[in-house]
């Protein structure tokens, strides 16, 4: 997996360059101004997420936000959290990561995205029947994909896939991550 | 956007789910051993000095691996949540290794498990300056699927009155052999019908009127001393009983 965890982090460094606005990307000439306008309102979003981390299959939602940095390009902030338990013990999982988002042209009704976020991340383990627990936090980040479907002028629901690289305790953990929610668009 | 992007990133994403959810796939059958689900609760609770040798800080400087001490090829690694998995440990009897960064942490012993193939062991260890075994719980998973008589087949035909292979047990007695590692117990009044052999190797071991020194207690172990043994009853037959324990108390003489 570690091997496989710098091959995802080389992506995830291309991704955030890929990210940041060159100068064909700025010219104003080559954006409809339709889809500068859609784009440029903050975004809420809310849905059910789960997440594989380590061997333990978690449940729970994320929440995220964004506004727009550039007409293809939205900054995100995004706090999730994950509960289950394994092998008797209870575990949590809470999230926060922020980055950048390419997304879709604006306008259509399905609109898809890639972002590369980083932040921290904090598990909690416990086991009741001996009163104990334990908690790490990791630092890392996610690649992930996902589209919206417009449901309505403001409204649209999003599927979205991210792949987690945490790293603690002197290696990497890969997790995969699958949310499914509504997403709800302020401004014009 | 280049949709060409969106499309290269597409796959790498799709690419790197896939290789981790085959990778550790819950769901794959074995044909030998048992599958083991473990956790462990790393630096939970108040360390003591050095008992073992190793400090905590080295269990914090790398991620644990763990090892089948008889069948080395079975082998994991910790991840960062303290979850493990492994699929074929042997149902003679086995030893989980903990090490980290190839210093050994501790180890785990469990004594032979009930020759199904289905079943499922749960296992919670503490890591702090050593290793020592919180839980062990067994889930035979063809009891679970409809097997509703089996239960009462093991109450029949086990040596230890009410006990049931795979449930959790505590027994007073004596001891009639042994050491702190691994010891005969003789269960006091008729509960039992022979001596029941308890691996606690990984157990934690108190004393009445010595509660600072682990070691010191592990000592008054041997033959004679009266102690209570907390822990699961791996085997139970109408003339062999096997308990890996989590605790053990040495009573006052």
């Amino acid at each position: 997996m570690r091997a496989g965890s710098r091959r995802a982090w080389a992506v995830a460094f291309a991704l955030l360059s890929a990210a940041t606005p060159s100068a064909s990307e700025s010219a104003p000439a080559r954006r409809p101004a339709r889809a500068s306008s859609s784009a440029s309102g903050a975004e809420l979003s809310f849905g059910y997420s789960y997440l594989r981390a380590g061997e333990a299959s978690l449940h729970g939602w994320q929440l995220s936000g964004s506004v727009a940095a550039r007409p293809s390009v939205r900054l995100v902030a995004d706090l999730s959290g994950h509960y289950g338990s394994f092998a008797g013990a209870e575990l949590s999982q809470i999230s926060l990561l922020a980055g950048p988002r390419l997304v879709g042209p604006a306008g259509r009704r399905l609109r898809p995205f890639g972002q590369a976020l980083v932040g921290v991340s904090h598990t909690t383990s416990k086991f009741e029947a001996a009163s104990l627990s334990s908690g790490d936090t990791a630092w890392g980040g996610a690649l992930g994909i996902g589209t919206d479907y417009r449901v309505a002028r403001r409204w649209a629901l999003r599927g979205q896939a991210d792949y987690l690289l945490l790293h603690s305790g002197g290696g990497w953990d890969g997790d995969p991550r699958l949310s499914l929610g509504a997403a709800y668009r302020f401004g014009h | 956007m280049d949709p060409r992007r969106i499309r290269l990133l597409a796959v790498l994403i799709a690419a790197g789910a896939l290789l981790r959810c085959g990778g550790a796939n819950p769901a794959s059958p074995s044909n030998a051993g048992v599958a083991l689900e473990g956790m462990v609760l790393q630096g939970a609770g108040a360390a003591s000095a050095g008992s073992a040798g190793v400090s905590a800080q080295s269990a914090r400087g790398g991620r644990i691996t763990v090892t089948v001490q008889e069948d080395p090829s079975q082998s994991t690694t910790v991840s960062g949540n303290g979850t493990f998995k492994l699929e074929n440990v042997p149902v003679t009897g086995f030893t989980l290794v903990f090490s980290v960064n190839g210093v050994v942490l501790g180890s785990v012993s469990v004594s032979p498990v009930p020759a199904t193939t289905k079943i499922k062991i749960k296992i919670v260890v503490l890591v702090t300056d050593h290793v020592e075994l919180v839980d062990l719980e067994m889930n035979d998973e063809n009891e679970d699927q409809g097997g509703g008589d089996q239960g009462h087949q093991d109450q029949k035909t086990c040596m230890i009155e009410g006990g049931r292979q795979g449930d959790h047990i505590e027994l007073e007695g004596v001891v009639a052999s042994g050491s702190s590692d691994h010891l005969q117990l003789r269960v006091n009044g008729n509960r039992s019908s022979g001596l029941v052999d308890v691996t606690a190797s990984g157990a934690s071991f108190q004393c009445q009127g010595d509660k600072n020194s682990s070691a010191t207690c592990k000592a008054r172990v041997q033959t004679g001393a009266k102690v209570h043994v907390k822990g699961t009853l791996t085997i139970c037959t109408t003339s062999a009983a096997s308990v890996t324990a989590t605790q053990v108390k040495v009573q006052k003489d």
